[in-house]
């Protein structure tokens, strides 16, 4: 029983016809989590488990504290650990992607540039001895990215993305090391593991904004950012794994 | 290189030390010993050839071309090419993203400047030819004696055309040399709490994690990174690290270009 | 083999300018070198040999000549063609760049560079390329990778253990991809291709040390390719170019000691120390208890930072004197770490004109010793 119709191109076997759910709306969103941005937070939005056919994905709403012009909507999917071909490997091998589903703005060569930079960040914090002979597969899709004078901030998009591999790492079961976020200070941003004791990524653009000012002290301004963006997850991931029990 | 556990775990163990043994002798801040060929291809205005001691080789060249700069803003395109990696690889996309925003971002592009409506566009094209170890350091210095010793042809018509309608014209034989400041890169190692600078591919492939530094009049300037050498022993680092790292750059970056300029 | 090349005409050299200690730039206007510009005194003594006189019919080039591909050998059709030489009209032409060797009536041309050619006994390291089915393939630096059957290899458990079905499925636990292991050239194969053997104690796994490169043809065959060096390090010179250096273990000690003063002795410097009567080959006994889980370990012993450096220097000191193409042996090496002691800092032996002053020093003290 294994014929195929090879000739057109069907769906899937179990497809059902698209219903729209006449609850969803804004309504619905006090319930899940919404910083107000009255704080001096970010106010971040976040949903885990959208995507239904991935092992683990996460849907960032993140508005800067400082400019609410900049808003950026990253849905993040996770896939794997799945088995890879070719060579022996003693650990899992990460890889990232990154698109702009709505419109393309970045160009190719910067959206390498995250990606690698992206993948170095978890490499350092997936445990990824756990997971010999396999893949693990992150896939960014970038919605929404807006920052008033410019088109796009590359760096609120880096932020965004930590955390959001995160959180869709969290929600596939895959073994990290810490809740790792990123802060972000100007055109710096700083990707902490162990409570902001270790740094696992750093990026820094453009400097005429935080020229003067010493490493150390960026570093720091990031880590406040990193520490709030890091209880708003974790508060996040506590308030879901309670209402799922 | 594929190393052997037990040749790694030696390795990583001599880099920990402090001060770091490094698997040739050298001191965390010393580089490995380099020869520069400059001016050599006669075709085109400046090039340069860096060949390092471990066998990596890079060649420069520097081309221009007049355009009008209302039409092309940017006014230095670099291309790079790695042999034996595809022009798509992640690698060679980075490097060339890289580069192409320093040389972008950094460079007073006012010395490019030719008439109000002309300027020269310069095509830099970076080929290497072999490379043992990340090449952005070399192909920064190698970019850095090429536009050094890159000659422009002299203009001979006035420098304000804008209600001429002619195109400028240059003198026949005369060059001008380009002066520009050019922005260096390093590639710095992180292993513990040493910071090595020039990692060769063996250290690359046990440090902690790497630190890109650019360098550009007289000050370190962006991008400054965490850049990935290697995916099995890539971890955390002590901030203290990033300000190191810069330290070390800022004492060294003077040296360095003091050798490179004599 | 052992010529120095020396520095190139100075006056394509600029400037060489010493920054203190962190980075040597070596400046030349020209980026092509051609040949008769870089030519050194070493170069004549080809020309000598071959250019002025032609050989003459009937003649065949000497054992040890030097000769260019396509060049005749001899015309004289008695010989037997060996590699590196074709056969052109009852005449005998070179077909790579090397020395002539006759061995008997066989002539062939050994080649100055290329690949590492195997041959049955060879002590070489090898590196793993891959595990397979019964055997792992193991780089070698020659044209095929090497063969290392799951039976020419000493499993934890002794010497005269059946290999069963569970040693195949943990055969990465033994040796895996990137693993360094000495051994010797067992059998060669129809294509050249190498089969490997590591059943003897001075023969496995590699560690506590590093691992360098050289080109194969500057490593002299020999009867002994584990050397026992001053500064309690011990290196294993590959015949096809591979090096490893590492801290001298009791194994190496109790090896050179063996060599040293016979059969009997040896015999007493077991690792037990006891004689047992009833066994009379006592290295089956040695191997059997020696042969745990500990000679496929990958854990390194504790070594000192003073060894480590020690390590360096003579990994400097051996590619200094690969660098001036000079052939490897114990003595050559051990004079050059002697020579490269008027170098405090290990790290100043990276540059090229410190490389070829020790490789200067080598050859010089060389010929001292043969006039005197």
């Amino acid at each position: 029983m294994n014929i195929t119709d090879r000739r057109r191109i069907l769906g899937p076997a179990n497809a059902k016809p698209l219903v729209f759910d006449k609850s969803m709306g804004p309504a619905q969103r006090g319930e899940s989590e919404e910083v107000s941005s009255e704080t001096g937070n970010d106010a971040m939005y976040i949903e885990n488990g959208i995507v239904g056919n991935s092992n683990g994905s996460s849907y960032l709403e993140v508005k800067s504290r400082i400019n609410d012009k900049n808003c950026t909507l990253l849905l993040t999917s996770v896939y794997g650990p799945r088995p890879s071909r070719g060579a022996f490997n003693a650990k899992a091998t990460l890889s990232v992607q990154f698109r702009e589903v709505t419109l393309e703005k970045i160009p190719a060569g910067q959206l390498r540039e995250v990606c690698t930079f992206l993948t170095n960040i978890f490499n350092a914090v997936v445990n990824l001895e756990r997971y010999p002979k396999s893949g693990i597969d992150i896939f960014l899709s970038l919605i929404h990215s807006s920052s008033g004078p410019q088109d796009y901030e590359l760096e609120s998009i880096i932020t965004t993305c930590v955390n959001g591999i995160t959180l869709a790492f969290v929600d596939a079961g895959i073994e990290i090391l810490d809740t790792v976020s990123a802060g972000m200070y100007k055109k710096n941003i700083t990707a902490f593991m162990k409570n902001g004791t270790e740094v696992v990524g750093f990026w820094k653009d453009d400097d005429d904004n935080s020229a003067s000012e010493g490493i150390m002290d960026i570093v720091e301004k990031c880590k406040e950012h990193y520490l709030q963006n890091r209880k708003t997850m974790i508060e996040y991931m506590i308030r879901s794994s309670k209402s799922s029990n | 290189m594929v190393m052997s556990l037990t040749e790694k775990r030696y390795l990583q163990e001599s880099l920990l030390s402090k001060p770091p043994v490094r698997p040739d002798g050298r001191n965390a801040e010393q580089f490995r010993p380099i020869e520069i060929f400059t001016d050599f291809l006669p075709t085109s205005n400046g090039s340069s050839k860096i060949v390092a001691s471990d066998g990596t080789e890079c060649v420069v060249s520097v081309k221009c071309k007049v355009v009008d700069h209302a039409i092309e803003k940017d006014l230095i395109v670099v291309d790079v090419d790695i042999a034996g990696r595809r022009d798509d690889s992640p690698l060679v996309q980075e490097i060339s993203s890289i580069l192409n925003r320093v040389l972008l971002l950094q460079t007073d592009q006012e010395q490019l400047r030719l008439t109000k409506k002309y300027s020269f566009k310069l095509y830099i094209d970076v080929l290497v030819l072999s490379s043992y170890s990340h090449p952005l350091t070399l192909i920064s210095f190698a970019i850095y004696s090429a536009l050094n010793c890159t000659q422009l042809p002299t203009l001979i018509s006035s420098k304000d055309d804008l209600d001429v309608a002619e195109l400028p014209t240059f003198h026949d034989y005369d060059m001008t040399e380009l002066n520009i400041a050019v922005p260096i890169m390093f590639t710095l190692a992180i292993c513990g709490q040493n910071v090595i600078v020039d990692p060769a591919s063996s250290e690359s492939d046990v440090a902690s994690n790497g630190i890109l530094v650019t360098w550009y009049n007289d000050k370190v300037a962006a991008p400054v990174r965490t850049i990935g050498l290697n995916e099995e022993y890539t971890r955390g680092i002590n901030p203290q690290s990033l300000a190191d790292s810069i330290q070390l750059i800022e004492a060294l970056a003077p040296k360095v270009l003091g050798a490179l300029d004599s | 083999m052992s010529s120095c090349q020396t520095c190139k005409d100075p006056s394509k050299v600029l400037q060489s300018i010493m920054s203190i200690d962190v980075l040597s730039v070596t400046k030349r206007q020209e980026g092509f070198q051609f040949v008769n510009e870089v030519e050194s005194e070493s170069d004549s003594d080809v020309e000598m040999t071959n250019n002025d006189e032609k050989p003459e019919s009937n003649t065949i080039a000497n054992d040890g000549t030097i000769v260019t591909p396509g060049e005749l050998v001899t015309d004289d059709p008695v010989w037997m063609r060996g590699h590196g030489t074709y056969f052109l009209e009852n005449q005998t032409y070179a077909s790579v760049a090397g020395t002539v060797s006759r061995v008997n009536r066989l002539l062939s041309v050994i080649p100055l560079r290329g690949r590492y050619t195997p041959e049955t006994g060879d002590h070489v390291i090898g590196r793993i390329a891959e595990v397979g089915n019964r055997r792992w393939k193991v780089d070698i630096g020659a044209k095929q990778h090497a063969v290392l059957m799951l039976g020419s290899v000493n499993l934890p458990g002794g010497v005269l253990r059946r290999k069963s079905e569970s040693d195949e499925l943990q055969m990465r636990s033994f040796l895996k991809e990137g693993d360094l292991l000495n051994a010797e050239v067992q059998s060669l194969f129809q294509d050249g291709s190498a089969s490997l053997h590591t059943r003897s104690l001075k023969y496995g796994k590699l560690r506590n040390g590093t691992f360098l490169q050289v080109p194969s043809p500057l490593v002299v065959r020999s009867k002994k390719h584990t050397h026992n060096l001053p500064g309690n390090v011990t290196v294993i010179l590959g015949v096809n170019g591979f090096v490893w250096l590492r801290k001298t273990s009791e194994i190496d000690t109790a090896n050179n000691t063996s060599s040293v003063a016979g059969r009997n002795a040896a015999a007493l410097s077991g690792a037990s120390g006891e004689y047992k009567p009833g066994s009379n080959s006592v290295s089956i006994t040695r191997l059997e208890e020696e042969s745990s889980w500990e000679i496929y370990s990958d854990k390194n012993d504790p070594i000192s930072e003073s060894m480590k450096r020690t390590i360096t220097r003579y990994s400097n000191v051996i590619k200094a004197l690969a660098h001036c193409e000079i052939g490897l042996t114990e003595a050559r090496v051990v004079a050059a770490y002697e020579a490269s002691m008027t170098f405090s800092h290990v790290g100043s032996l990276i540059e090229r004109e410190n490389m070829e002053s020790i490789g200067q020093d080598v050859i010089n003290a060389e010929k001292m010793r043969g006039n005197s």
